[in-house]
């Protein structure tokens, strides 16, 4: 599986310039005409103000003064060129105040409830008065749109001007006076003041009469103008002291409600002036809508962003995840990429692999990286060429030198497989390597063991195979004898065989079965040597008589196959040993070189030596015996000539070593190809009772 | 006058079968193994061959697979008959490739022996 994670936001997603955005209404320098005259071009259009930067900034901005004079003047203008027309529309009048009292009760509300007035860097003092006076003054202009023209309608007019005004100029206030119950109480306030409004409607001084607005109504209005453009200049301070651009918007707002409360004075009801300075306020809350407006695309943006966030963090995450996954693998995992396979991304046990650190690895190419294996190089094309999968068992791959200084041999499963892009294009390669030294260890112990041990089931056929063959030589003699002299004697013509005849038969015959006696006495011992049952019957023996015995009872063989043996023994060689069980070695070393002497002479010799042993030395000039086998003659079993050459159970040196070392002795070969061999015996004269053992721990 | 050869490395047997076969009529040649068997034969003119040879197989020296692989292939000895006396039990199996006329198992009865003459010897 590729770990590429893709991101979930497309990369034509707005954020960043939307943020810039922001930064431009919250920290660039906008100016107050700037967004007075973009808010008169297009209030409500839907377009947020764009600060360029050919736009001067900073305090004095001469643009702010010619802001505030234009309306005046525009106001002006139309008084003195237009005169009074009247243009009575009461349902206009009320939609205008209405759509602004909703605009500023909602946004005062908000104020209230987020306490920041949506962007940072303002004070909550701000926050506080400016809310108030939003809701005041919507409040109070809800109600003089309710209001038919009568004293109350001037009343809402100018207590809406006044009490907002009051509450925009507040912003001056230190921030110790601010109190988060001051909106509540004021708006409680607010709606009592406009309900007595609405119930007594005449029950006021009159504020209009036949010479235009009274003195109070336009000494009220005005001063409440006053206010607001206080607040305007205040939320300008605010402004630079915090950058927030909500507070240009405010005193946007602000100055226009001041303008068109001071141009009331001047106004006439219905009159040109009267509906401009109307349209003036109706402007200021367009300029708080076009705030709200992108007030809420912020926290729009706001949440997209912590959404993405926290999509991105979870990302994050599964991201360490799977990569921890593929790091800690305890299998060497790597990516290549491109037609030369540069590694791109490889786990820890990679690191062993290459014997190098991860980040010496990473770019480097699989020729750089093993060079001369070829045939992996040859995959690795397959792979990405023909998006082939391949599987190789049991790779050896030799590592440098461990502790012990000799270079390790390890296992691998390897699989290779394509990786592909986006678009389903072949991009690289990813290489698993299982490893599996253990196994194959295992295995090719087993498959040793099951080959000694077909070795030695082959070892015990052969065994057999000669055994019969050894028995039957003898039966055959013994048999042929018999059926001659069977032949040679016929009972009813009472024939005979002649008296020389009839020994031969005998002597033959009884040395068949002695031989035959003596395999069996072998067979026995072997079996008994492998069970570790062979026992011992400790005397005094004089080991000298015992080999001239021996000789003396092989007398007649070795006068058939015309060998002499030289005896060279010491005569008072005497110790403790079992008789029979040394005869049997010394007849089965004897045997050996009669077998193996090419017919030459054979030399026994007998020492005691310092040490209270005897050392029995037999020696031929046979055929000799190889330096690799001279080690192995000794096992059950084994002869250092092939099966068919020379006749024997190859038991015969496994025997004689199994009862000299139950009597603590040792015995050795010394030997060279084609010059004869010298077996020699060393037996303590005094051993401890030998114990039945297993010569052969097999 | 019947002539046979015996070769056979144990001695007992090589001798009662010589002891037996020569109180049959035979004149007997003996050799101890393959080798001195294949210098003997060599050395006889063709006239005094055996007419049949009884051949061991397990032998040292040479082994009478051997012997009979090498006397198949000389001219002069390859027309002698081979009778083999083998205790060995897949005596058949090492012969395949250089057959023989019997093969008798040991021990092997007196009568075997005259009978394999009868049936298989070169006759003069």
């Amino acid at each position: 599986m590729p770990l590429r994670v893709r991101s979930p936001i497309p990369p034509h997603f707005p954020v960043r310039s939307r943020r810039s955005k922001l930064r431009h209404l919250g920290v660039q320098n906008l100016n107050l005409a700037q967004v007075w005259a973009t808010q008169f071009c297009e209030a409500g259009m839907g377009s947020v103000v764009n600060s360029s930067s050919g736009v001067s900034t900073g305090q004095g901005n001469p643009r702010i003064g010619l802001a505030l004079i234009a309306p005046t003047l525009g106001a002006l203008a139309l008084y003195a060129f237009l005169g009074e027309p009247k243009w009575e529309h009461t349902l206009l009048h009320s939609t205008l105040e209405a759509i602004g009292a909703t605009i500023a009760v909602v946004l005062g509300y908000l104020f209230l409830k987020t306490r920041s007035g949506g962007t940072e860097g303002h004070s909550e003092s701000t926050t506080i008065w400016v809310a108030t006076a939003l809701i005041a003054m919507g409040l109070l202009d809800g109600f003089h749109a309710l209001i038919p023209v009568n004293s109350a309608f001037f009343w809402s007019r100018g207590l809406s001007t006044l009490i907002g005004g009051a509450f925009f100029a507040f912003v001056w206030l230190p921030e110790m006076f601010a109190r988060n119950w001051i909106p509540y109480i004021v708006m409680a306030l607010s709606l009592g003041l406009g309900v007595v409004l609405m119930a007594l409607p005449e029950s006021f001084p009159q504020m209009f009469g036949p010479g235009g607005y009274t003195f109070a109504a336009k000494v009220i209005n005005v001063l409440g103008g006053a206010g607001c453009l206080a607040g305007a200049v205040g939320s300008l301070r605010g402004r630079y002291r915090w950058a927030a651009p909500r507070n240009l918007y405010i005193a946007s707002h602000c100055a226009l409600l001041g303008v068109a409360a001071i141009l009331f004075s001047i106004s006439h009801m219905w009159g040109a002036v009267w509906w401009f300075f109307h349209l003036l306020r109706f402007f200021a809350y367009l300029v708080l809508l076009r705030f709200l407006f992108a007030w809420l695309e912020e926290l729009h943006v706001q949440s997209l962003d912590s959404v993405r966030q926290d999509a991105l963090s979870k990302l994050e995450a599964e991201k360490d995840r799977l990569r921890r996954i593929f790091m800690d693998a305890p299998t060497p995992i790597g990516m290549h990429e491109g037609p030369d396979h540069r590694i791109n991304f490889v786990n820890r046990a990679c690191e062993e692999i290459f014997g190098a650190r991860l980040s010496q690895v990473i770019g480097k190419s699989a020729r750089e990286m093993m060079p001369g294996a070829d045939h992996i190089h040859a995959q690795f094309d397959r792979v990405y060429k023909n998006g082939e999968t391949i599987i190789n068992d049991e790779v050896p791959v030799t590592f440098a030198l461990n502790r012990e200084g000799a270079p390790r041999v390890r296992y691998f499963k390897t699989v290779f497989q394509p990786t592909y892009d986006g678009s389903g294009k072949i991009d690289g390669l990813i290489t698993y390597n299982i490893e599996l030294t253990e196994q194959v260890l295992a295995r090719r112990r087993l498959e040793e063991t099951g080959e000694d041990l077909r070795k030695a089931v082959q070892s015990r056929d052969e065994f057999l195979s000669i055994a019969s063959h050894e028995l039957r030589t003898p039966l055959s003699s013994l048999k042929m004898q018999l059926q001659m002299g069977a032949k040679a004697t016929d009972v009813e013509r009472g024939l005979t065989p002649p008296p020389e005849k009839i020994a031969k038969v005998f002597s033959v015959s009884i040395r068949q079965i002695q031989r035959l006696d003596r395999l069996i006495e072998d067979l026995l011992s072997v079996s008994r040597i492998h069970a570790g049952k062979l026992a011992y019957r400790i005397e005094e023996v004089n080991l000298a008589q015992l080999v001239r015995d021996v000789c003396e009872n092989h007398g007649e063989i070795l006068a058939t196959e015309k060998i002499e043996v030289e005896l060279d023994l010491q005569p008072d060689v005497v110790g403790f040993w079992d008789k029979d069980r040394l005869e049997q070695v010394v007849v089965n070393l004897l045997s050996n070189s009669v077998k193996y002497g090419a017919g030459r002479p054979i030399l026994i010799s007998l020492r005691k030596s310092a040490g209270e042993s005897a050392q029995l030395a037999i020696k031929d000039s046979g055929i000799g015996i190889e330096k690799e086998k001279q080690d192995k003659i000794f096992d059950r079993f084994e002869r250092a000539v092939s099966a068919t050459n020379i006749s024997g159970l190859g038991i015969g040196l496994y025997i004689a070593r199994a009862i000299v070392e139950a009597h603590k002795g040792t015995i050795a070969v010394a030997s060279k190809l084609g010059e004869g061999a010298t077996f020699t015996v060393a037996l303590p004269c005094r051993p401890e009772a030998p114990k039945a053992t297993e010569a052969d721990a097999s | 006058m019947k002539a046979v050869m015996i070769v056979e490395d144990d001695q007992d047997i090589r001798e009662s079968m010589k002891d037996f076969l020569e109180g049959e009529g035979f004149q007997v040649l003996v050799a101890e193994n393959g080798k001195t068997a294949l210098e003997l034969l060599r050395s006889l003119e063709v006239a005094h061959l055996p007419q049949l040879i009884y051949l061991d197989l397990m032998m040292p020296v040479m082994d009478g697979v051997t012997f009979r692989s090498l006397q198949i292939k000389e001219p002069k000895l390859s027309a002698v008959p081979v009778v083999v006396t083998s205790a060995a039990p897949n005596a058949a199996e090492k012969l395949c490739a250089s057959p023989v006329s019997a093969i008798l198992r040991k021990p092997c009865d007196l009568d075997e022996l005259l009978d394999a003459f009868r049936l298989h010897s070169k006759p003069t």
